[in-house]
């Protein structure tokens, strides 16, 4: 072998080795889908502390290497791999509820606890998508991490799916995040259609406050008649009430501020990364995605109209007019916090400019994100 | 006399307790067409037939007969080997190869018959037997016992080598939804209810501690006491909850107000020339390490600091 060959030899592997050489027309889609979301993220500003770190990870992951050079996502041993096993092994879903439970404040939920019902209601979405997703032939684990999208929570849906199809967990966290941020198109719609206008302009009593005990009392009582009764939920329920008592107790604050604040950021940046580089082509662009964002669609639709419906309900039991609830709140119930409750506020104050509705309806929000953890703990508890 | 009778006893329960061990071993599982991972030491795959030791000693059945022809009970006799050796509930496989290698496991014994039952090493006294149609017999199907050793016998198509045919058969949740519920309508009524049950019972807690707290957070008792009188004890109510609305814009106000007061500089990073006024923290001064300075002491103090220690 003479150099020139030595060379040849030497340039022709490097090509082998680039990702051009290894790439398929699939991952050059999840590339652009990738940069759809970055373009998202920073020109419309939709969610961007999420879409940005997904929209890099989707790039991240659909960067093909040579296989055996311990680079990609599902490669044993790689960097990414290691992160990654957050989101497999659900570690990293329960320390975003402690970071979210430290930063939460339920005092308009305490104030009005008829809300606790509004976030029961919404969750009719999570199971109308399982029962949809097993009527178009999901087997029931994967129908049950799929219906979780209805709860519109990302870390409960990646939570879950870690659990009960793992291999999926790209698909539906990436729709979960994707309906989360295109609430303000999917909601108003359902919300205009069920209420008529006497309803949209009921006025509820202004939250009155919340003295420190009660706002104690609630993490501790909250767990405790939450995970007695399903205690598949505490690893989310327990993370979120435990970051909620640090908040609440006032002799935490330090260890409040971390975990709402550096904390949460940390785990943000490496769920959202993880997630996205998890969707390389070959996993991700199957009929089953497609399914699995048909389905998602659907379970956002059916938790709002769930929601709405269920406020509708309550007030046939509630006699006094000033007890009434504004069914504009209705769609909060489906967490999605804070997306939901600013749809509350605008359509309400569509119709009444001086009608604010955003303090009920943050109630039925952290309602809703308690009632999604209940039922990704049943779930869990029925089919893992 | 006594020690006569004692050992008659003694040599009655012990033949009793031999031909009881012998006596209890029944054919516990049967694989007459099997077509699975089991290889028997031959190398081959081949029926074969699990024997369950119901005694409560472990006994070596060497010697023993077993059969596939009821005109012929005496057709093939287990070797006395230790691979023979069956614990105390135990289990044995035997395999049924017709090829004509020897191995202590292995009977020289056919399935098309429909007849197999095992023999003591009296060559008469049949322990058990099983008989079947070889015609109806598919292809990975099996006999059992419902219990070891003495349950009925049932055709199934799972087989439990070695292991007790009581084991129950995992059974997937999928597998079990895909059975039970394959529209998932009955888990999603149970699910739905209980989030509404669970939620539902929070409401009614929180509501019910907090009509209980009303009284306490809203009135405060105090002791008065004005000149010329005596202590008095007065019942005041606290004043009016402050609404939200005025909550909301203390909170504006504040923000506001916060948001005018600022500890920082506007940073523009430019090529112009801009004027620049004076700030501690550009200033380099202060980043420096001061020169180190000469002291002027007077001449005295200079003389006492040098002169030595004597």
């Amino acid at each position: 072998m003479n150099f020139l060959d030595f060379v040849v030899d030497n340039l022709k592997k490097f090509l082998e080795y680039t990702a051009f050489a290894n790439m398929s027309w699939g991952n050059l889609i999840m590339i652009i889908i990738g940069l759809i979301f970055i373009a998202l993220a920073i020109i419309k500003e939709y969610e961007p502390y999420l879409l940005v770190p997904i929209g890099f990870g989707i790039i991240l992951g659909n960067i093909v290497s040579v296989p055996g050079l311990q680079i990609g996502i599902y490669e044993e041993g790689s960097v990414l791999n290691y992160l990654y096993f957050g989101v497999i092994k659900g570690i990293y879903p329960p320390l975003i509820f402690l970071g979210i439970g430290a930063m939460t404040d339920f005092s308009a939920l305490l104030s009005n606890p008829k809300l606790f019902i509004i976030g029961a209601a919404a969750q009719i979405g999570i199971f109308g998508a399982l029962m949809l997703a097993l009527l178009f032939g999901y087997a029931p684990t994967e129908a049950g991490a799929i219906g979780i999208i209805g709860g519109a929570d990302g870390p409960t849906a990646i939570f879950l799916s870690s659990r009960l199809a793992p291999h999926l967990i790209g698909a539906i966290a990436i729709s979960a995040y994707s309906y989360m941020a295109l609430v303000p198109v999917i909601q108003p719609p359902i919300m205009r259609a069920m209420t008529t206008k006497k309803e949209r302009l009921i006025r509820m009593k202004p939250p009155r406050a919340i003295s420190k005990r009660e706002k104690i009392l609630f993490p501790i009582l909250g767990i405790l008649l939450t995970t007695l009764i399903v205690p598949s939920g505490l690893p989310l329920l327990g993370m979120l009430f435990f970051g909620n008592l640090l908040r609440e107790s006032g002799v935490t604050r330090r260890l409040a501020e971390t975990a709402s604040g550096p904390m949460l950021d940390i785990v943000t940046i490496l769920i959202g990364l993880t997630v996205g580089a998890s969707t390389q082509a070959s996993t991700f662009l199957t009929v089953k995605s497609l399914g699995i964002f048909a389905l998602g669609a659907a379970s956002f639709m059916i938790a709002t109209f769930g929601g709405v419906l269920g406020v509708k309900i309550m007030n046939l039991f509630i006699k006094k007019p000033e007890n009434k609830i504004n069914p504009l709140i209705g769609n909060a119930g489906v967490s999605a916090v804070p997306d939901a409750a600013r749809v509350s506020e605008m359509v309400g104050l569509e119709y009444d400019p001086s009608n604010h509705l955003l303090m009920h309806a943050m109630g039925s929000n952290v309602a809703g994100v308690i009632g999604s953890a209940v039922a990704a703990g049943l779930l869990l508890s029925f089919l893992a | 006399m006594k020690k006569i009778i004692l050992f008659i006893t003694l040599l009655l329960f012990g033949v009793t307790i031999f031909s009881q061990t012998m006596d209890d071993i029944r054919i516990n599982e049967f694989s007459p067409n099997y077509n699975g991972d089991l290889i028997n030491p031959l190398g081959n795959k081949s029926p074969w037939i699990e024997l369950y030791n119901t005694s409560r000693v472990s006994l070596n059945i060497g010697t023993i007969y077993l059969t596939d022809d009821r005109n012929n009970l005496t057709k093939h006799q287990l070797p006395k080997s230790d691979a023979l050796k069956l614990s105390a509930n135990g289990f044995l496989i035997i395999y049924l190869d017709t090829t004509k290698h020897f191995h202590p496991t292995v009977a020289t014994l056919s399935t098309e018959t429909g007849y197999l039952a095992l023999v003591l090493s009296d060559g008469r006294t049949i322990v058990d037997s099983l008989i079947y149609d070889p015609k109806l017999i598919k292809e990975g199907e099996f006999f059992r016992r419902t219990i070891d050793g003495y349950g009925n016998w049932e055709n199934t198509d799972i087989s439990t080598p070695l292991l007790s045919n009581d084991i129950k058969v995992y059974e997937s949740p999928n597998e079990i939804v895909k059975r039970l519920d394959p529209y998932g309508i009955g888990i999603s009524i149970i699910c739905f209810s209980i989030v509404i049950i669970i939620l539902i019972f929070l409401y009614l807690i929180f509501y019910y501690i907090l009509k209980i707290k009303r009284p306490i957070v809203k009135t405060k008792r105090v002791e008065i006491k004005k000149e010329g009188e005596d202590f008095k004890t007065e019942i005041i109510h606290n004043e009016e909850e402050i609404s939200s609305e005025v909550l909301a814009a203390m909170a504006t106000a504040l923000h506001l107000y916060l948001l005018s007061m600022h500890d920082y500089e506007n940073g523009i990073i430019t090529l112009k020339k801009v004027p620049k006024p004076y700030s501690p923290w550009s200033s380099k001064l202060y980043n420096l390490t001061p020169t180190p300075q000469k002291i002027h002491l007077p001449k005295k103090i200079i003389y006492e600091k040098n002169r030595p220690n004597n």
